[in-house]
């Protein structure tokens, strides 16, 4: 669940400190909380929209504002050219007309003041109120100096006349902030995405009769009816009729799967055919979509370095700020008068507005982690998607990782007295009590041989020997059947004859696995099998060896098996590896060559994962619990690996991209204010654009020239 | 000037090319009116919105044309300047519209984020003539290379008022295309378009030459103050 914060009922980023004391997150609040102007800029908008038939009132107002900022402005120009200003030569009627335009730039920002200043000061008020000191306060105060000094210049009828400047600021703030706020609420716009595709109703059954409910008032056991075509609301269990189910959202799975009755089914995940019921088995909040994303939302709050750092100057910035403005305006007021003193002062707060500092690495970094959900890749934190950005060696954890997890029977060998088939029907039944790959390989083999008698099981009281294989009794004269491993062979007793013993050896030294078969004191029969090497396992590494990354192996298997792999795939493999040596081999790599990414299953190789840079666990859709790594690939496609990193690399271009340019705009800009060559309007329009700039490269971070891997991958489609 | 009715026609030809760029904003204006008088009603105010704007940016446009003008002085001429760099941007434009210069065509990503967009939009649906007015006077801003020519054009006049007036003369021009698209629908065919539009290029580029002429003038006069006098004022006296 998300940490108990205050957050803006517009963006929904946590609140600042000074509105802590507010209602948490999900609670309703009684009045809205909101972080900043342009988040209850925004909001008014969005609220008068949702009013059917009401004006947009706020737009409007600001659509007039810009109006009378351009009559202002073309009287404040008109000031200027003539010559007339503060000319004690002019004719008196160009005096009356240099009154005349005064006055209409008065009456002209009159409406701008009431429209866009009044929300201005009544934000800044309450921060104030609540003990937080904001640029928005000093440009309240500045604007209404420039204003005052300005009127009274229009009554004089004499002096300088800044209404354009109050104007020109009032409307770029407004305009800027509302843009923020939107780029904000656009930056989580693929997680809603993603949150959307669950419904918002759902067809609850109680006592055989069926109400539309909230999907948040479920609870575990509650029965929901689910219509072909339609998102399976909650994590739970399939009733009633079978159905196939498309659960590329959660597990990037691009295969429907078969579902009957009993077996697990995904929220979030695709109804396609059967008008099915499903029993709740988890509560609403648990769906593995919703778990999705509540984990990228938590990624959110979790501040990367690169947002440390901005933070950080943010921090320093805002007395930073109040000094350079102090002191510039101070200066230019005893230099060249009150007016110079405080336009430069205005520069200064205004050049320098964070904006630019504040959203460039919190919105590229939001962005890309909505956009990673999206394809199915969960950064844990901004910090993950750095440290992938700057990684040097990759290790690939073997089993599961690079090879299917799965094998295949590649021989099936018995001794020339047996019947094969029965062999292998008695293989199948030991089979089946156990879930080791090796046995699902064995129960594959059976289903693709015609067995005698498939249907009744020849073997009974099967029990599995962790580590060791399964053994039964034959349900025809009571013997003891074992299917495992040579120790266990050993163990119960049973000997082999120098022919299957050979062949044996053999396919141990070629790197294969083997499981053994034996009942009556003697060993029977031999399987070898054969470890399927993930489809784009080659791929992924030649995509990683062309950018420089160095790409090994760590494995737990004996050196044979090393050896055939690593001839396989030509990059080199360390054998023999306990969870800890991996660990070790990862710390070594680190120091020797850089920062290491250790991709695994998340399980075993959890001390791996957790020693690296980065840990990456691969097909973890269903399994969001895996802490250890901080970059889950939902499918098992290695694939994405390579898209992840070139996603990562490209988000931190734009952020470090972005946080140069604030920083240097920022200096450049409060240097040039506070030499008072800067007009606050021109200020003001410099400050819009760079938050536009930043804004706009922001949201569009990690975008691809429509790469072959867009393409192939298929995009969730809303519905 | 002599150059006035070029301007206008200008504007009333290049309109076509209006139609094609900012006609769905004049249909959206107009789709919720109830009856035929009422769309024309916001379709004015609309219009008036852009013609105010067009008249801002030229007396933006005008006055820096004039404070270049006053600061070279007693060098080369700003105002020269200005106008051999409008007419040439006026035949380039015009050559673009008419299909004689070679066109570059931006693509942009799918996932194109445009804040400005979504202002505007807002603002186009919103019903009452104060929506339709500011729709108009964003409109306004919106970038037409046909608006930055003639703003050089109203640059290089050099005087605040004649800048005014160009591009208010301009904005007028655009007007009845504009006005009978929104209110009456598309009865201009696609044809009658492009043949408008080749026209409106002759013009331009018309338009263009005899503005390059006036700079290669003023360049043969060499440098003196331009300031055209403020018709509220008395005369000064040089």
């Amino acid at each position: 669940m998300i940490s108990p914060v205050a957050c803006c009922d517009y963006c929904a980023l946590p609140l600042p400190g000074w509105a802590g004391r507010a209602p948490r997150c999900g609670g309703v609040a009684p009045v809205p909380q909101y972080c900043c102007f342009g988040c209850r800029f925004a909001a008014a908008v969005t609220r008068e929209r949702g009013a059917a038939g009401a004006a947009h009132l706020k737009l409007v107002q600001l659509g007039l504002s810009i109006f009378c900022t351009m009559n202002v402005l073309a009287f404040t120009m008109a000031l200027w050219g003539e010559g007339v200003y503060g000319d004690p030569a002019a004719t008196p009627a160009a005096q009356a007309l240099a009154d005349l335009f005064r006055y209409l730039g008065l009456l002209f920002s009159l409406p701008v003041l009431f429209f866009l200043g009044r929300p201005l000061v009544v934000d800044a008020w309450q921060t104030l109120r609540h003990g937080g000191l904001t640029t928005d306060l000093l440009l309240v105060c500045g604007v209404a100096a420039a204003f005052i000094f300005s009127t009274i210049s229009a009554i004089r009828g004499a002096g300088d006349v800044y209404f354009e400047v109050g104007c020109v600021i009032l409307v770029m703030v407004t305009l800027g902030r509302w843009l923020e706020a939107t780029g904000r609420l656009k930056a989580g716009a693929h997680l809603d995405e993603l949150q959307q595709l669950l419904p918002e109703r759902v067809r609850r059954i109680r006592g055989g009769v069926e109400e539309s409910v909230l999907r948040t008032a479920l609870v575990p056991g509650d029965r929901v009816r689910v219509l072909p075509g339609e998102r399976i609301p909650i994590d739970g269990r399939l009733q009633g009729n079978s159905t196939w189910v498309d659960e590329c959202v959660v597990t990037g799975e691009s295969w429907p799967v078969a579902r009957t009755p009993g077996d697990p089914l995904l929220g979030g995940s695709l109804n396609l055919d059967g008008e099915i019921v499903v029993e709740a088995v988890l509560g609403p909040a648990e769906a593995a979509l919703a778990r999705l994303v509540d984990a990228v939302r938590r990624a959110r709050l979790a501040k990367g370095r690169h947002q440390l750092l901005a933070d950080r100057i943010a921090a320093a910035f805002f007395p930073v700020i109040l000094t350079a403005a102090a002191a510039a305006g101070g200066f230019h007021a005893w230099r060249s008068g009150p007016a110079a003193g405080i336009l430069a002062g205005l520069a200064v707060v205004l050049i320098s507005c964070p904006c630019a500092l504040g959203v460039a690495v919190p919105l590229a970094v939001w962005t890309a982690l909505g956009r990673a959900a999206r394809r199915q890749v969960l950064f844990r934190s901004g910090e993950a998607l750095e440290r992938l950005a700057e990684i040097r060696v990759i290790c690939f954890d073997k089993t599961g990782t690079l090879t299917t997890g799965t094998a295949q029977v590649v021989g099936f060998d018995c001794e020339p007295g047996d019947d094969p088939a029965l062999t292998l029907a008695w293989a199948r039944d030991l089979a089946r009590g156990s879930l080791h790959p090796l046995s699902r390989a064995i129960l594959a083999e059976a289903e693709r041989r015609p067995l005698s008698n498939p249907a009744t099981p020849l073997v009974e009281a099967v029990h599995c020997r962790p580590g060791l294989g399964v053994v039964g009794r034959q349900r025809a004269g009571g013997q003891t059947v074992a299917l495992g491993s040579q120790a266990l062979m050993d163990h119960a007793g049973l000997t082999g004859t120098p022919r299957l013993a050979a062949a044996a050896r053999a396919a141990v030294d070629a790197g294969c696995p083997v499981a053994l078969i034996g009942w009556q004191g003697q060993i029977r029969g031999l399987f070898t099998f054969q470890e399927e090497l993930r489809a784009s396992a080659r791929e992924t590494i030649a995509w990683f060896r062309q950018r420089g990354i160095e790409v090994l192996a760590l494995t737990g298997d004996q050196a044979p098996r090393a050896a055939k792999l690593a001839a396989e795939l030509g990059i080199p493999v360390r054998s023999g590896l306990l969870p800890e040596d991996k660990a070790a081999a990862v710390q070594e790599l680190s120091q020797r060559v850089g920062p290491v990414a250790m991709v695994g299953d998340g399980v075993n190789d959890a001390p791996a994962l957790a020693a690296s840079h980065v840990g990456v666990a691969v097909g973890c859709g269903t399994d969001l619990a895996r802490e250890s790594a901080g970059v889950c690939l939902m499918n098992n496609d290695l694939l994405r690996l390579c898209w992840s990193t070139d996603f990562a690399r490209r988000t931190m271009r734009t952020v470090r991209r972005n946080l140069y340019f604030a920083f240097a705009y920022n200096v450049v800009g409060v240097a040039l204010a506070a030499s008072g060559r800067l007009n606050p309007a021109t200020a003001a329009l410099l400050m819009v654009a760079s938050s536009l700039l930043v804004i706009r490269s922001a949201l569009q971070v990690g975008d691809e020239p429509a790469a072959a891997e867009t393409r192939r991958q298929p995009m969730i489609a809303p519905g | 000037m002599t150059d006035w009715p070029l301007i206008f026609i200008g504007g009333f030809l290049g309109s076509s090319h209006c139609v094609g760029m900012c006609g769905g904003f004049v249909l959206a204006i107009g789709a919720q009116a109830p009856s035929l008088a009422a769309n024309l009603r916001r379709q004015t105010v609309y219009t008036a919105g852009r013609v105010f704007t067009y008249i801002f940016i030229g007396a933006a446009a005008g006055y820096a044309g004039q404070r270049a003008t006053a600061v070279t002085v007693g060098a080369i001429s700003a105002q020269a300047l200005l106008a051999l760099v409008a007419g040439g941007l006026l035949i380039w434009q015009g050559m673009k519209s008419a299909g004689w210069a070679p066109h570059r065509f931006v693509t942009r990503s799918t996932s194109h984020f445009c804040p400005e967009q979504l202002l505007f939009r807002s603002v186009l649906r919103g019903p009452g003539l104060a929506a339709a007015f500011v729709a108009g006077l964003l409109t306004g801003w919106l970038p037409c290379g046909l608006v930055y020519a003639y703003l050089a054009f109203a640059a290089s006049s050099g005087s605040m008022l004649a800048g005014m007036a160009t591009m208010g003369l301009f904005g007028a021009g655009t007007a009845p295309l504009m006005l009978l698209v929104g209110s009456g629908g598309s009865w201009l065919s696609l044809a009658m378009r492009r043949r408008m539009l080749r026209l409106a290029a002759v013009f331009v580029i018309v338009s263009g030459c005899i503005t390059l002429a006036r700079g290669a003038t003023f360049l043969g006069q060499g440098a003196q103050p331009h300031l055209p006098a403020c018709p509220f004022c008395p005369a000064k006296s040089p």
